[in-house]
């Protein structure tokens, strides 16, 4: 497995999140280039479909990452994404594919030492777990 | 305030200080149609604000609630951020200044320079500093990623002139041979926000050893050691030997409350707060085994609610108070720890060993604020902070020139940002009626692109060799211009100056571009700028997308340019696809009612209404009693001893007198509808209660609070007991006789306890005015204090210390043994415990004064709560939108609160929080109509089956199932959170930008060939 470099999507609140990547690259961090990020205006607004759909698509791992809890600039967006998160876990644990490919994290705005390090972390964890099995189906099906 | 604005030609406010305070003022003012120039002397704008890691009571970093304001005060079109200036002359008066304003030489071309930082890299003598100013040891860190403007400065004085950084600057920024430039300003009004300066430890040397040890730290300094961005990189350790500190100790008072020499005799007013702050903080994310000490003479959190953090902080979080005097700190060689000395609560010496000290240092005026003043022509409080008084707040004593924030003497934020709305309130009302700013109606008419192919321009803003070292740019370029739709790729040559902007427009209409992406920077820090580009080139701001190859690609993966190289392609790769489907987003107008609402007629609501009351349209003032004035009414001094009843009573014939302002007293408010600018509210009114519905467009609440009845020691059953205000009034008449023989004053009488864990905040003060005044009548009265904390911020400080000279006795007691009264027949007594003495003692009182709070007044304010659809907090007092950055602000839109209805205050904070309230409301008054052009939920009827699932999601109530039979969500108060298009089970709602086949389409773009 030491070739396989995961490709992780991280979904990306705009008011937190986002914004700590942003400062991560200011502040010359890094973490692994497969960890591709998609802004969001809060993560209530990821969908379970979303996280269904990157995994399909072929993302081998899916962070949705927020606002820390209790500072939701919406309240409590980032309450409900946990929420969705947990249930497509279990979904995902019934189809046969690790729930562990995806998870919920928070970081604050000036957090880019502590996104660097989830990102990588999530990414090495990902790695550990080997490719999205959806990978060997597209495979065998082409 | 001015009535007749109709002679004042000018619509121009100077701002002087760039710090929260003073962008707060601008905004507000830009906001409510006005020009600003906004003068900072340093290299940008932020103040304090980006040296802080977090901010207390939420504990967040507010960097991302507060970046917006600072980015619009930078950005606005109608504030003009002038750096590196400061003001020399100011001629004129009210309504018709003339400044003269010096800018220095920044020697790095604004416009051109995209903070790239390769001049910082090149420069040999480290002259070269990032703008906020963070931390001169590491100028690279960002911490503050919107630091407007967003540019390198040189320091001249560090420069030889060498060369190296012209070299090296792609945008050709430097010029070296700037010069210093002066103009001439005419302007209405100034807002001083000049701030105050974190006092330096080193006079004190001799106690706190800050310059001999390394580990004594400021708390600043402590907030940088602390910071992610801070010299250690987030790493905890203490500055000697790098080892992490296990225990540490904040030591409060440092350079305040002293009359040592080289200290400060006022209370800083703040440091508790920030020490207690750090501590918590340092504890739950550094070392959970840590010990975190406060080394406090009393505990003064004085903000709202910040008694219960104080609680929250010793019960539930293990940090440890000592009540002491601090004495001395030494450094012990064999350990390499320090050691400090101090004098414990019963008078005996105590030592502790510690690996690192914070000093609770406070904040002094400004180094050059006596040469501003001159420069002003206003006057300075023997602390050379702005003299203001408790009726006229934020005045200075020049009319026409205000004041806020730390200028006016030490302060937090929320403080700072409240004094700014009531300054930027007071500054309009000498201008003339306000420019709407109709800015859409300036751009060119947006073109219809429905039906059309899309045709998107694809444009790399100049990297700077920090990204071209990494990211291979022909490579991308090529990748972009095969990409389906593209038309065009272009390179702008700037990154986001004025020429790459106009060479952005005209290709636009050069190759009919339809949709636009823009790679390079974040969209968080440039989406802005390169949205309202393309709007000036006729295209709907929804069709820009941004892809962050600097933030998001180079800078973070600059050990793997191949892989670097192959995620930038994705990433402008996925910009296509979302703005391939990008839809354009109206704009809203709505017609906005002038007209205001002020509820309630006390301090704070008549500041409000005649802050308003000439400058939007009319004002219903409505009073649920029959006078005007409030519980002010009952007041016969102000906390700075001078009588309340002539400035009351003026204040209120001018309220009668202004013809903008409609008075209903006997007035009840029965029921609320409608949105921002349009509301709708019914009142019942006069002796016969007749129903009567008032239209305006913004309301403010200043309903009050009201007294706590005591039911304690013996109230109500001995006519020697008095509450604090009784005393007053006996003190008034005059005719207080023998009752002020001996006395005995009780503190937090029904506050901080278990039924109201609140502190009164206001309590302390008026007991020391009251004993001031009992020795004034009677200079042999016995007067005791029995007390937990003296709570005396700022100058009142001074009236504790001249309460202790003339002989009034201060008792502190605990609240495990409260002081007991009793009563035996005529004979009352008294008993308390003397710390020092370690003794009971007895006294027999001929008046015992109990000093209890002003508390929420609970059923009117929940009453209140369901009309406006609002909050209570915890004690009851309304909640506002955001404790530390919008504290005047309530949830609800074109809703604002003030005065004691939000929490206990004095009269100086009714007023000016009532005139804040004001600002706020002009923020909207003025505009005549509402544009709104964010993105906001649309709901499709034909798909909704109302099932509610929206109405219960959204954080705010607003979508409600409409007349229809279908969901409907009021554009004007949706916020774009999408949270209900994330829960709608029939996908019947959508949120512009993301939609469901956009996300999709974007997932795809980012994983393609990843399958």
């Amino acid at each position: 497995m030491s070739d396989f470099e995961p490709v992780v999507v991280v979904f990306a609140c705009d008011y937190c999140a986002y914004t700590a990547a942003d400062v991560a690259g200011r502040m010359n961090l890094s973490y692994p280039s497969g960890v591709r990020i998609l802004r969001v205006p809060c993560t209530g607004k990821v969908e379970p479909l979303y996280i269904m759909q990157a995994l399909q698509k072929g993302a081998d791992g899916v962070l949705v990452a927020g606002c820390l809890v209790g500072d939701c600039h919406f309240k409590n967006g980032n309450l409900r994404a946990a929420a969705r998160v947990k249930r497509v876990q279990t979904l995902l644990d019934d189809i046969g594919i690790d729930g562990q490919r995806v998870a919920m994290v928070n970081v604050s705005a000036g957090q880019g030492a502590k996104f660097a390090e989830i990102a990588t972390e999530f990414s090495n964890k990902i790695g550990e777990m080997g490719p999205n099995p959806i990978k060997q189906g597209a495979k065998a099906a082409a | 305030m001015n009535q007749d604005n109709s002679q004042r030609t000018s619509n121009s406010v100077l701002v002087l200080g760039g710090g929260i305070a003073g962008i707060k003022a601008s905004y507000d003012l830009a906001e409510a149609g006005r020009q600003v120039y906004l003068l900072e002397k340093k290299p940008a704008l932020g103040g304090f604000l980006p040296l802080l890691d977090r901010q207390f009571p939420t504990n967040d970093c507010n960097i991302c609630y507060l970046s917006p304001d600072a980015d619009k005060a930078g950005g606005a079109r109608t504030v003009q951020a002038m750096p590196l200036t400061k003001l020399v002359t100011l001629e004129g008066q009210a309504g018709e200044f003339n400044a003269k304003v010096l800018t220095s030489p920044r020697f790095i071309d604004v416009d051109r320079c995209n903070a790239c930082g390769a001049c910082l890299a090149a420069c040999p003598q480290g002259a070269i500093s990032f703008t906020p100013g963070l931390d001169t040891s590491s100028p690279t860190c960002l911490r503050y990623p919107q630091a407007t403007p967003q540019a390198f400065a040189i320091d001249m004085s560090k420069c030889d002139r060498c060369g190296e950084c012209i070299k090296v600057c792609a945008p050709e920024a430097i010029d070296l041979d700037q010069e210093e430039v002066e103009q001439s300003l005419e302007v209405g009004s100034v807002v001083l926000a000049s701030g105050a300066e974190a006092w330096d430890p080193a006079p004190m040397e001799e106690w706190y050893g800050h310059t001999r040890f390394p580990d004594v730290l400021t708390n600043l300094e402590f907030e940088q050691l602390m910071s992610a961005a801070g010299p250690t990189g987030g790493k905890f350790q203490r500055p000697s030997d790098g080892r992490h500190p296990k225990r540490i100790g904040w030591i409060q008072c440092a350079g305040s409350r002293t009359t040592k020499e080289g200290g400060n005799s006022y209370c800083s007013s703040i440091c508790c707060m920030i020490s207690m702050k750090e501590a918590i903080w340092a504890m739950e994310h550094f070392e959970a085994d840590l010990e975190a000490t406060v080394f406090f003479m009393d505990m003064r959190p004085m903000g709202k609610d910040y008694e219960l953090y104080y609680q929250r902080a010793k019960k539930e979080l293990g940090v440890n108070f000592v009540r002491c005097r601090p004495h001395t700190v030494d450094y012990k060689e064999d350990t390499g720890d320090l050691r400090m000395s101090y004098v414990d609560d019963h008078g005996t010496m105590g030592e502790v060993d510690l690996d690192l000290v914070v000093l609770g240092t406070g904040f002094c005026a400004a180094g050059d604020a006596q040469e501003q003043a001159a420069a002003l022509g206003i006057e300075l409080s023997s602390y050379r902070f702005v003299k203001a008084d408790e009726f006229a707040p934020v005045n200075t004593t020049r009319p026409g020139v205000y004041a806020c924030g730390m200028a006016l003497g030490p302060q937090d934020i929320p403080g700072s940002l409240t004094q700014a709305s009531a300054a930027g309130c007071m500054a309009s009302a000498n201008l003339a009626a306000p420019r709407a700013l109709r800015r859409e109606d300036d751009l060119p008419k947006e073109q219809d692109f429905s039906g059309q192919e899309p045709r998107i321009g694809v444009f790399f803003v100049d990297w700077g060799r920090v990204v071209q070292e990494v990211v291979d740019p022909t490579a991308v370029e090529e990748a972009a211009a095969k990409l389906g739709g593209v038309v065009h790729v272009e390179k702008l040559e700037l990154s986001y100056g004025q020429d790459g902007l106009s060479a952005l427009e005209k290709a636009i209409s050069e190759h009919q571009i339809n949709r636009v992406v823009v790679a390079g920077y974040s969209p968080r820090t440039h989406g802005r700028i390169f949205a309202e580009a393309i709007r000036k080139a006729g295209l709907n701001r929804a069709y820009l997308e941004m892809a962050n190859i600097r933030e998001q690609d180079a800078l973070v993966h600059h050990g793997d340019p191949v892989a670097a190289t192959a995620k930038a392609i994705t990433l402008v790769r996925t910009a296509v696809a979302g703005v391939r489907q990008a839809k354009p987003t109206p704009s809203l107008t709505l017609p906005f009612n002038p007209d205001a609402m002020v509820v309630g007629g006390g301090v704070a609501g008549m500041s409000a209404a005649l802050g308003l009351a000439g400058q939007g349209g009319k004002v219903y003032l409505v009073e649920r009693g029959r006078e005007l004035g409030g519980l002010a009414n009952e007041l016969a001094r102000t906390l700075d001893g001078r009588p309340v009843a002539p400035e009351l009573a003026e204040m209120v014939q001018m309220v009668k007198a202004n013809s903008n302002i409609e008075i209903l007293t006997d007035t009840l408010v029965v029921d609320h509808k409608g949105q921002v600018g349009s509301f709708i509210t019914g009142v019942q009114t006069g002796p016969g209660m007749f129903y009567r519905q008032i239209n305006h467009g913004v309301t403010i609440l200043a309903t009050g609070a009201r007294r706590y009845e005591p039911t304690e020691y013996l109230y109500g059953q001995d006519p020697k007991v008095m509450t604090q205000l009784e005393m007053e009034k006996l003190l008034a008449s005059g005719e207080g006789g023998d009752a002020l023989d001996t006395v005995v004053m009780i503190q937090c009488v029904g506050s901080r306890n278990d039924d109201n864990p609140t502190c009164g905040r206001i309590c302390c003060r008026s007991a020391v005015k009251n004993a001031l005044w009992i020795k004034e009548q009677k200079p042999d009265a016995q007067v005791f204090v029995l007390y937990r904390d003296m709570r005396m911020p700022f100058t009142s400080e001074d009236a504790y210390r001249q309460a202790r000279e003339e002989g009034v006795l201060f008792v502190r007691y605990s609240p495990d043994a409260p002081p007991r009264v009793s009563k035996d027949g005529d004979t009352m007594e008294v008993i308390f415990k003397d710390h020092i003495l370690d003794r009971e003692l007895a006294v027999e009182p001929s008046a015992l004064v109990l000093s209890t709070p002003q508390i929420a007044a609970d059923e009117d304010t929940e009453e209140l709560c369901e009309i406006f659809r609002l909050q209570q907090g915890p004690g009851g007092f309304l909640l506002e939108d955001h404790p530390k950055v919008k504290p005047i602000d309530t949830p609800a839109p074109g809703v604002f609160a003030a005065g004691s209805v939000l929490a206990p205050a004095s009269l100086a904070e009714a007023r000016t929080q009532g005139l804040a309230a004001a600002g706020r409301a002009l923020t909207m008054v003025s505009q005549m109509s509402l544009v709104l052009d964010t993105p906001v939920a649309k709901v499709n009827g034909d798909r909704c089956a109302a099932c509610l699932i929206c109405v219960r999601t959204c954080p705010y109530g607003i979508p409600y199932i409409n007349a229809d039979g279908y969901s409907e969500i009021d554009p004007a108060q949706c916020l774009g959170c999408g949270v209900c298009a994330a829960e709608c089970p029939a996908q019947a709602i959508q949120l512009p930008g993301y939609e469901d086949d956009r996300m999709l389409s974007r997932t795809e773009a980012l994983l393609e060939g990843v399958l």
